[in-house]
């Protein structure tokens, strides 16, 4: 039984594999076959009604119906009366009808690359920057290009949103999909128990380097038994608390006017940091399981780590934190000033294979600039899915068959309701945030990987083999880091990084101009 | 004397040495039933142990909150394993058959034809796009019994069992004036039943544990076989859990979400009926697994 069930799990995978091999292969072909086809019959649909009639008379259009997919957490029972009213409610807008194709996150990834590789025929798709990507799939043509289209169809929406927004959803200077906009200001830093700030005088205000941690968490080591002062299992490196620009993940500087993308690896500020995360580890600051360990979030929920480490940072984001340590109060520690991250965590995108583009993007435009339209997708049905509390904020009924509970799939969520327990100026305060906040050099900078993949993929199976123990301070940076660079280079560093530097340059040549 | 006890020795190395293996296999099995009844913040605070120290049966609950739902995945499941396991028995049995016999002319291109799927496969592209844009067969359970009807390596074990039958058999059967459909099913598939009990169980195992299919083909949520459904569960406990914006929203109760013990509840949920079924196998099992040594 045991064998039999363990042939047929290395029978899956080796499909898996094969499959993934693929469609990897297909993709290319046949995304830009699509987009080939695609692109003209936009152009043509568009000047044919430019010329017809203006896009506010949608009902002189013939009827349409449009797929939607888009990401969901669990089934929704009630779907089809969603869809319903949420077709009564565009009909006359725009004379077309939706069908609402809402996939699980397991599927969701290679049932979108199959559903592309295979032509498919759908209008509109959630993408992302961590699911489902974004940028490589806009590069292999699996999205219309959407500026035309924008400046014809949906200018409403293009104004809802501020230019640094549509800035970020430029692939090759060309925009390709419309942002879910949300909060995008992200700060590093650390996220402690109030419990134990207020016990030891944590003062956030005076925490300026990683450094300045350390007596707190030498109490916590003394005072506390059972409580492991410093909870992780990835890296907590950001490189601006060392005064070093970072972005994507990529540090860089800029010297007169000329930015230049540095290895992190062989950054003196790197090593400097992995040496403290292994003096910690060796202190016992870090929990002793950081490189082993799955899911940090089953072990957080148990209150046993007095702090962690967090890129995020939100406004209001305290509440959130909250439920995820197990109900204790926690403070946000920033270790720097909140930094613009960009848009591409939740877009929806055109399908290459739409044959309705410019109803697919009025629907985009309709749907992140009418609130009844956006919180009926993102809710369900008043008084039926949930129930208003205030003025704009709702109770929603988790029993009635409707709560996606991801009002940051469908729009722009700053239009829709706040959830119970959200204070009522967290959209003002979202909003605010996002404007004040600094934007990198290399705000907008997409990475096309196509022309180093090989040196891509031989990079992460060596950063697999090191790079987690060293940011965990799980080993000796003294004895690993040299290893660690040492095999980066015969993986094809200097390619890599030279590519990168091109394409940064040819980057911020296109934006001068 | 001596001579009596140094088969007794081996025998007991012998005996030591698979009770050592049944030992490593049993152990996980019943760890995952152990975990699957222990209490969350006990496996958090103190790890896994064969018996749960605390017992709780929060984990079958959060998986079975939607009895209906899963009932009907069972359903979905059972009725794609009985029927394809069925179909997929008798086309493979009769695929084999004709290949294997000698006086068949295109025997031998047949076999290669088959063969050579086995080394190289249309892939998943073309599969899909046959299953979806040529026989619209999206959201059917067809999709789902189609796509593991045959299978090139169950036909070449088939047709290895059935070269062995002598020839004469066939002939003599003919001599009495039998046809080809008298001939394989009174002598070719009751001389078969060893391969065919063993294959019927590869089959049904395929069937049973296949989510992949349902992935790709199946949107309507009444079509999921189980397997899909343990998938997608086990993928929004890991999203609920690492979400801490929809944790705030879904209140506290998520917070103690049980997503350890969950997790194994469901192997046990996924894996049980076939723990049960296989008994009934065994008896052809260890016949028809020499099947395939000697076929070549």
């Amino acid at each position: 039984m045991k064998l039999v069930k363990k042939a047929s799990w290395t029978g899956v995978s080796v499909l898996l594999a094969a499959s993934v091999a693929v469609t990897a292969c297909g993709n290319s072909n046949n995304g830009n076959s699509a987009e080939g086809s695609a692109s003209p019959s936009a152009q043509s649909t568009g000047s044919a009604s430019s010329t017809a009639s203006a896009p506010s008379t949608a009902s002189d259009l013939p009827p349409a119906e449009l797929t939607w997919y888009y990401l969901e957490s669990t089934q929704q029972a009630d779907l089809k009366s969603v869809e319903a009213e949420v077709n009564k409610y565009i009909k006359p807008k725009l004379n077309a009808t939706v069908k609402l194709k809402p996939i699980a996150g397991s599927d969701y990834e290679q049932k979108m690359n199959t559903s592309i590789a295979s032509g498919e025929p759908f209008d509109l798709v959630w993408t992302s920057d961590w699911r489902f990507d974004f940028n490589s799939n806009t590069q292999k043509g699996a999205f219309l290009e959407l500026d035309e289209l924008l400046d014809k169809y949906g200018q409403k929406l293009k104004a809802s949103l501020p230019a640094a927004a549509w800035e970020d959803m430029k692939v090759n200077g060309k925009i390709y999909g419309i942002p879910n906009y949300q909060i995008a200001a992200k700060s590093a830093g650390f996220v402690v128990q109030k419990r134990f700030a207020d016990k030891y005088h944590l003062d956030p205000g005076k925490i300026k380097s990683y450094r300045d941690m350390e007596p707190f968490f030498e109490q916590i080591k003394q005072n506390e038994p059972g409580i492991i002062p410093f909870g992780i299992n990835s890296d907590f490196f950001e490189a601006r608390a060392y005064g070093v620009d970072y972005f994507n993940k990529m540090p860089h500087k800029t010297v007169d006017g000329k930015v230049t993308v540095l290895d992190q690896f062989t950054m003196p500020e790197y090593k400097q940091h992995v040496a403290m995360a292994h003096e910690w580890y060796e202190k016992k600051y870090i929990n002793q399981d950081a490189a082993t360990l799955k899911n940090k979030a089953d072990v957080e929920k148990t209150g046993v780590y007095a702090s962690t480490f967090d890129y995020t940072q939100k406004p209001g984001g305290e509440a959130a934190a909250k439920a995820g340590n197990g109900g204790n109060d926690v403070v946000f520690v920033p270790l720097v000033e909140p930094l613009f991250t960009g848009v591409t965590a939740s877009i929806t995108a055109v399908s290459g294979t739409s044959k309705n583009p410019e109803r697919a993007v009025m629907l985009a435009e309709l749907v992140n600039t009418d609130p009844t339209l956006y919180n009926l997708l993102a809710f369900g049905i008043e008084n039926k899915h949930y129930t208003k509390i205030g003025d704009n904020t709702i109770k929603v009924n988790p029993s009635a068959g409707y709560n996606p509970g991801m009002n940051w799939v469908m729009g722009n969520v700053t239009i829709g309701y706040l959830t119970e327990g959200q204070p009522a100026d967290t959209w003002e305060r979202t909003k605010q945030a996002n404007d004040s906040a600094k934007k990198d050099v290399l705000y907008g900078f997409k990475f096309n990987v196509e022309s180093v993949k090989a040196e891509e993929a031989n990079l992460k199976a060596v950063e697999s083999e090191f790079k987690k123990v060293l940011d965990t301070g799980t080993v000796d940076p003294d004895s690993y880091l040299p290893q660690y660079v040492e095999k980066r280079k015969k993986a094809g560093l200097d390619r890599y990084m030279a590519e990168y530097q091109r394409q940064v340059d040819e980057f911020l040549k296109s934006k001068g101009q | 004397m001596k001579s009596a006890s140094v088969p007794r020795f081996s025998k007991m190395l012998v005996h030591l040495m698979f009770i050592l293996v049944s030992i490593a296999m049993i152990g996980p099995l019943l760890l995952i039933v152990s975990i699957s009844f222990s209490s969350e913040s006990d496996l958090l605070r103190n790890g896994y142990s064969f018996w749960p120290r605390v017992f709780s049966l929060d984990a079958y609950a959060i998986v079975l909150k939607a009895p209906k739902v899963i009932a009907q995945a069972y359903g979905v499941t059972i009725l794609v394993t009985i029927a394809g396991t069925i179909a997929g028995l008798f086309l493979t049995a009769t695929t084999a058959y004709a290949i294997s016999r000698t006086n068949f002319r295109y025997g031998r291109i047949g076999t290669f034809y088959i063969f050579f799927t086995m080394l190289f496969s249309g892939g998943l592209v073309p599969s899909y796009i046959l299953m979806t844009q040529v026989l619209h067969l999206k959201d059917t359970l067809w999709a789902l019994i189609l796509s593991g009807l045959l299978t090139p390596f169950n036909i070449m074990i088939m047709k290895g069992f059935m070269v062995k039958v002598p020839g004469e058999i066939i002939e003599s059967a003919k001599v009495d004036s039998a046809r080809e459909w008298t001939i394989f099913f009174r002598i070719i598939l009751p001389l078969s039943t060893p391969a065919l009990a063993t294959l019927g169980l590869f089959i049904s195992f395929n069937y049973w544990n296949a989510w992949f299919p349902a992935m790709l083909y199946i949107d309507n949520p009444d079509l999921v076989p189980l397997q899909l459904m343990l998938v997608r569960i086990m993928d929004s406990i890991e999203f609920l859990s690492q979400n801490e914006q929809m944790l705030s929203q879904m209140g506290s109760v998520q917070a103690n979400f049980p997503a350890l013990s969950a997790r194994m509840a469901m192997v046990v949920l996924a894996a049980g009926p076939m723990l049960i079924v296989f008994p009934f196998f065994q008896r052809f099992f260890v016949q028809g697994l020499t099947v395939g040594s000697l076929k070549g």
